[in-house]
């Protein structure tokens, strides 16, 4: 009896699994998604000053361009009722350059490479607790020798200020809260860990070209954040979260270096459906940032600075889009405002305001279920305020960079 | 003992074929506590959006989104630690930044 029944529940377990599967797939959406998504980024810039503006050398002015080609690929599923996994792997191809009396200089490769793994439980009503750990693996050069080091080009126009970081490891976990079917409240605690990693060194005194390198240990971050999301009848959605950061301190040849100050940040998104084919979409955020503690020679160790060097970073947000069952397309624009912009690496002295305007169009093409295609165009314009207090004896003037930047993408899933 | 078998693993595959009410009940993001259904677009936003704003400084290049996501959930990045440890020159010096 025994045997039979051990027989039974095998041939029943084996079945379901064969078949559940299959019936998934005919009544609901397919038990396993897969995802390819891919964008190619091309950015292009002039400006009266190279990159960045606080040398001597880059008084000239300057230019640069970079194209950025990230790609993905998604797996995500649910093994049963109660679990969702999700994976995702990510890196990018890449090619830069900068030219710029003094500073030229390009480099290309691969950029580092990410693993995510993400699992949900949906056992329990009332709550759905969630898991996620992402691995940032060194595939990318973070040591640009040479005049490649020139080719790291702004972050507020390109999309990321290095190629290439050290091993990190981030877990999160957390928990959406349904109050309502449309109403969410989201709590999530991340701790990531940043390897070290090898940079350029010291600047030449005779002239900019690194020699030798930096053995660079950033400090490891803790975040806790929280997250409200809702859709209010048939037209507005509105979401907003709030996250506050800390972190440890970084090292530079194994020696205390710097710890950033606590980080905070507010963001909210209010999207508004005009009618089944209209969508408008308001976007803002807001990032401050306490006091850094560095170091101040001849005192050992680092200590609180006497001012607070980090920038607050304003950024608004507006998008229109008009769809219909293959289009899309609409314009957008925003607004990023640094209340001050950075350290001079030459004089120790914070450089002013800066705030960058983007204009521009997207559209999406997506002529099967299976295929859509992206395409967005935008024009940047970036001031930074002159700063009469470094480089003597005629000061920093304001910086003036215009730049374009081009997206083609495609994704593909089954 | 072999027939037997066989006609309760063809009913079981009709019972995983057929839309029961198992199914019909089934919420892919989860219940209230309530017992109602949450919007799964909503949940799956609000998931990806706490794991990101938990993660702010992971993976400069490749962060945990696809590519087309970047604009949705990236906020800007701490520009005083890219102006410090990753931009060329870089503000480390031996002497290093000091207010």
């Amino acid at each position: 009896m025994s045997l039979w029944n051990s027989l039974n529940r095998a041939g029943l377990t084996a079945l379901a699994c064969i078949v559940v599967p299959v019936a998934h797939a005919a009544s609901a959406p397919p038990a396993w998604e897969a995802t390819f998504n891919t964008e190619a980024r091309y950015y292009s810039w002039t400006s009266n000053r190279g990159f960045p503006g606080t040398t001597t050398a880059s008084a000239a002015g300057g230019s640069g361009s970079q194209l950025m080609v990230p790609f993905a690929f998604g797996l995500n599923g649910k093994p049963n009722d109660d679990w969702r996994t999700e994976f995702l792997i990510r890196s990018a191809y890449y090619w830069s350059k900068q030219t710029s009396a003094g500073m030229s200089g390009q480099s290309d490769g691969l950029t580092d490479t990410s693993l995510t793994g993400t699992f949900t439980y949906y056992g329990i009503a009332g709550i759905q607790p969630f898991t996620s750990l992402t691995l940032n693996l060194p595939t990318g050069r973070s040591n640009q020798q040479g005049t490649a080091a020139f080719s790291k080009l702004d972050q507020d126009v390109v999309s990321t200020p290095t190629f290439g970081e050290g091993f990190n490891a981030g877990p999160t976990v957390g928990a959406n809260i349904p109050i309502g079917a449309s109403m969410i409240v989201s709590a999530s605690f991340g701790y990531t860990y940043r390897g070290p990693f090898n940079r350029e060194g010291d600047v030449n005194q005779i002239g900019l070209l690194p020699t030798g390198t930096t053995r660079l240990d950033p400090g490891d971050v803790f975040t806790a954040n929280i997250g409200f999301g809702a859709s209010l009848g048939q037209n507005w959605q509105v979401q907003g979260s709030a996250s506050y950061s800390w972190e440890t301190t970084t090292t530079l040849n194994g020696d205390d270096f710097y710890r950033a100050g606590g980080r905070y940040a507010l963001q909210a998104i209010v999207t508004y459906l005009w009618d089944p084919m209209w969508t408008s979409k308001l976007s803002a955020s807001f990032q401050g940032f306490a006091r850094n503690d560095v170091r101040s020679p001849p005192i050992t160790g680092i200590v609180p600075e006497l001012f607070n060097s980090n920038s607050n970073v304003t950024k608004i947000s507006f998008d229109t889009t008009y769809k219909t069952a293959m289009f899309a397309i609409g314009p957008s624009v925003s607004f990023v405002y640094r209340d001050h912009n950075a350290w001079s690496p030459t004089d120790f002295r914070f450089l002013p305001a800066k705030n960058t305007w983007s204009g521009g169009v997207s559209a999406q093409y997506t002529p099967m279920q299976m295929v859509s295609l992206n395409a967005n165009v935008q024009r940047i314009w970036l001031r930074e305020d002159a700063n009469p207090g470094i480089l003597a004896p005629n000061g920093m003037p304001m910086v003036r960079t215009d730049a374009w930047a081009i997206t083609f993408g495609a994704t593909i899933k089954n | 003992m072999r027939a037997t078998l066989s006609v309760l693993l063809a009913a079981a595959a009709l019972v995983a074929i057929l839309p029961g009410a198992q199914a019909q009940l089934r919420c892919p993001e989860g219940r209230t506590s309530a017992g109602e259904c949450v919007n799964p677009a909503l949940a799956q936003v609000m998931r990806k959006s706490a794991i990101i704003n938990a993660q702010p400084k992971i993976s400069y290049t490749a962060p945990p989104l696809l590519p087309s996501e970047d604009g949705t959930y990236l906020l800007p990045r701490d520009h005083h630690e890219a102006a410090n440890l990753y931009y060329y020159p870089p503000v480390i010096r031996s002497t290093t930044l000091r207010p």
